[in-house]
C-alpha cells in the first residue's frame, strides 16, 4: 500500500451533510459574519482515537461529577521521592526470571461525559496475550468486548435517574459514537512462528517487502531481538525515537518540551515494559531511563480502577483536544514487588470537551492484571 | 476530481443574476470542498471555513467569470488558505493520534491485524509523520490524496509552480516513508492492552 492510499484511509472520507450545506449556504447568501462562539476543536480524522468523548453540546452543560479519591501532586520538577521507586523499581526488574511466555492480561477503556452530566466507561476491551520468547514458537491471544458502564458508583446513581438507557450517544473524535452495554465472548487466535515472522517482514510502511536487513537499516528485525536484550541498544533506540517525537512535538510548540515526560517518555517506556519481553537487564533499563526523566513526580497511593491500590508516578500535560484541559498520565506501581498495575490518564483540570469532570476523573486507563514471564499453558483467564 | 479534466475551452455564458451564479457554483463544489476541509479540519470548524471559503468567492465574485476548472482550484485555494489558519489545532488533533494514546487497540484476534497491519499498525506513526511535515508539504500531500487533485491543480490552486508541486509531494512522500519505515517495532505496539 502507498503513502497516499495509506493517508487516504487515515483521514477517511466524512459523508455529504446536506444539512451543513444549507445552513452554510444561509449563512454565505445572508452575509452573515462566518465568527460563532468558539467551539472545541474536533478532529476530522475518522478513527476512535480521542482519548475522551463527550455528547455533542455537553460542553455547555455542568452536572453532578464524581471524585475518584487520588492525591495530586504539584507540577514540574524533579522529585526525588519518583526517582528512588523508580531505581527500586529497576533492582527488582533485574531479578526477573525469564520465561516460555511473556504474558500480558489488561482491562482497557476510556471515559465519556454523557449529556446527562456523568461518565461512562466505553471501548472496555479485556486482552489476554501469551507472547513466546521463542520465535519459532506460537503465540496465543484472547480478547473480548466488555460492556460500556458508568464509571463510580455516583455515575451509576445518575445513570438510574436517567432511567438506565443501555446505549448512550457521544462523540469520539470528533465523529458520532454509540457506546453500548454489549459484550462479545472470548476470542482467541493463535500466531504461528511462520505468521510471526511474515508481521514482522511486512512492516514496511510503503508495502515493499523488508530486506534482510528490514525496512529500516538501523532497525531491522534481528535488530528487536538485540533490542531486548541489549540495555546499551535499547537506550540508543530509544533515544532516537524520543529525538524524532520531540522534536516533531517542539516544532511549532517550543513550550511543550516540559510536556515530553507525559506526552512521552512515561507512556512509551511504559508500554515497552508492559508488551514487550525483555530481558531483566533492558526491563531494568527502561526503569532507569524513566528515573532520570525530568518532569515524573510521585503522587503517593493512587487507587485503580480495579479498587487496588498503588504507587502513583505522574507527569503533567496539556491535552491536544482539551481546550485547555490539563491531565496527569499515571503509571501506577504495585507496593513492594514494584510491578506494574497499569496506567491511566486524570483529569487536573477540565475544559472544553471535558467539562463537569471533576479532578481525579480518570480519562482513559489499563488495568494490568498481569503483565511477565511465565512457563504456564496459555489459556483465557 | 479527475486528473483529465482539464480547462474547458471557455465557452460564452448567458449572462445571469449573481446570486443564480453563486448557487450554481456553490451546488457545484459544495460537497468535494467540504469534504476536504471536514476531513483536515473535523466538521465544526469545516461549518466555519466552508462559509468564509465561499463567502470570500462571493465577495470576489468576478472571478467567477472565469471557466469552471479554474473555479474549482481557486475555490481549493481560498479553502487551504483558509485550513492554514488552522493550522496549529489541525497538527494538535494529528498528533493527538501519533501519540501512543488509548487508542483503540486494534481490537480482536491477531489474524485480523496481520490482514491489515500496514495500515493499522501504522496509523499513529503516519498521522505524527503528516504532523511533521511542514505547510506546503501538507498542503500538497492532503489536495492529492484527499481532494483528488492532479500536479496541475494543486499548482494552481497553491498559486506554485508545477516543479514546486512535484519536490514537495516527493519530500512528504519520502518522510512519511522513512516515518512508516522507521517504526521502531522495539518500542511501540498497536496490540496495546
Amino acid at each position: 500500500m502507498d503513502e497516499i492510499t495509506m493517508v487516504r484511509e487515515l483521514y477517511g472520507s466524512p459523508e455529504p451533510d446536506p444539512a451543513a450545506r444549507e445552513r452554510i449556504r444561509a449563512r454565505v447568501v445572508g452575509g452573515r459574519p462566518v465568527r460563532r462562539p468558539h467551539r472545541r476543536m474536533t478532529f476530522g480524522l475518522g478513527l476512535v482515537a480521542a482519548a475522551t468523548a463527550v455528547v455533542a453540546g455537553a460542553s455547555l452543560l455542568s452536572g453532578g461529577t464524581t471524585r475518584t479519591p487520588v492525591v495530586l501532586g504539584t507540577t514540574g520538577g524533579d522529585d526525588g521521592s519518583a526517582r528512588s521507586i523508580l531505581l527500586a523499581a529497576a533492582d527488582s526488574a533485574e531479578k526477573e526470571q525469564p520465561g516460555r511466555y511473556w504474558r500480558l492480561h489488561t482491562t482497557y477503556a476510556d471515559t465519556y461525559r454523557v449529556k446527562a452530566g456523568y461518565n461512562v466507561e466505553g471501548n472496555r476491551w479485556e486482552s489476554d496475550r501469551w507472547m513466546a520468547r521463542s520465535k519459532d514458537e506460537p503465540d496465543h491471544n484472547f480478547d473480548r468486548d466488555l460492556p460500556s458502564r458508568p464509571q463510580t458508583p455516583a455515575d451509576e446513581a445518575a445513570w438510574r435517574r436517567a432511567g438506565s438507557p443501555k446505549t448512550w450517544k457521544v462523540i469520539s473524535s470528533g465523529r458520532p459514537y454509540t457506546l453500548t452495554t454489549e459484550s462479545t465472548g472470548w476470542r482467541s487466535a493463535t500466531i504461528s512462528a511462520e505468521q510471526k515472522r511474515r508481521r514482522d517482514d511486512r512492516a514496511c510502511g510503503d508495502g515493499s517487502p523488508a530486506g534482510p536487513q528490514g525496512c529500516n537499516p538501523m532497525l531491522g528485525p534481528s535488530t528487536e531481538e538485540r533490542v531486548l536484550t541489549d540495555p546499551g541498544l535499547f537506550r540508543k533506540s530509544h533515544a532516537e525515537l524520543r529525538a524524532k517525537r520531540v522534536r516533531a512535538l517542539v516544532e511549532s510548540e517550543p513550550h511543550l518540551e516540559k510536556e515530553a515526560a507525559a506526552r512521552f517518555d512515561l507512556p512509551i517506556i511504559s508500554l515497552f515494559l508492559t508488551t514487550r519481553p525483555a530481558s531483566p537487564q533492558v526491563r531494568a533499563a527502561a526503569f532507569r531511563l524513566l528515573a532520570d526523566t525530568p518532569g515524573i513526580r510521585s503522587i503517593g497511593t493512587v487507587t485503580d480502577r480495579a479498587g487496588r491500590r498503588g504507587i502513583g508516578l505522574a507527569a503533567r500535560a496539556t491535552k491536544d483536544d482539551g481546550g485547555g484541559t490539563v491531565y496527569d498520565e499515571v503509571l501506577i506501581l504495585e507496593p513492594k514487588t514494584y510491578r506494574i498495575l497499569g496506567e491511566q490518564q486524570m483529569i487536573v483540570k477540565a475544559a472544553g470537551p471535558y467539562r463537569g469532570m471533576a479532578p481525579g476523573t480518570v480519562l482513559s486507563h489499563t488495568v494490568v492484571h498481569h503483565a511477565g514471564w511465565t512457563d504456564a499453558k496459555p489459556a483465557h483467564p | 476530481m479527475s486528473h483529465s479534466e482539464k480547462p474547458a475551452l471557455a465557452q460564452p455564458r448567458p449572462v445571469r443574476s449573481l446570486s443564480e451564479r453563486f448557487d450554481e457554483v456553490f451546488d457545484a463544489h459544495f460537497d468535494e470542498i467540504h469534504r476536504y476541509v471536514a476531513a483536515r479540519l473535523g466538521p465544526d470548524a469545516a461549518e466555519d471555513v466552508v462559509a468564509e471559503t465561499f463567502l470570500t468567492a462571493f465577495r470576489k465574485r468576478h472571478a467567477y467569470d472565469a471557466d469552471r476548472a479554474a473555479v474549482r482550484t481557486w475555490l481549493f485555494g481560498i479553502a487551504t488558505k483558509l485550513v492554514g489558519k488552522h493550522r496549529r489545532a489541525e497538527v494538535r488533533a494529528l498528533r493527538a493520534l501519533g501519540r501512543r494514546g488509548p487508542d483503540r487497540p486494534a481490537a480482536g484476534p491477531e489474524e485480523r491485524v496481520l490482514e491489515e497491519v500496514s495500515a493499522r499498525r501504522l496509523r499513529p506513526e503516519l498521522a505524527a509523520a503528516i504532523a511533521g511535515l511542514n505547510r506546503g508539504e501538507r498542503d500538497v500531500l492532503l489536495l492529492m490524496a484527499l481532494a483528488g487533485l492532479g500536479h496541475d491543480e494543486i499548482a494552481a490552486v497553491l498559486g506554485v509552480s508545477y516543479g514546486t508541486v512535484g519536490s514537495r509531494l516527493s519530500r512528504a512522500r519520502k518522510k512519511l516513508r522513512a516515518a512508516l519505515g522507521g517504526v521502531n517495532p522495539m518500542l511501540e505496539e498497536d496490540g496495546r492492552g
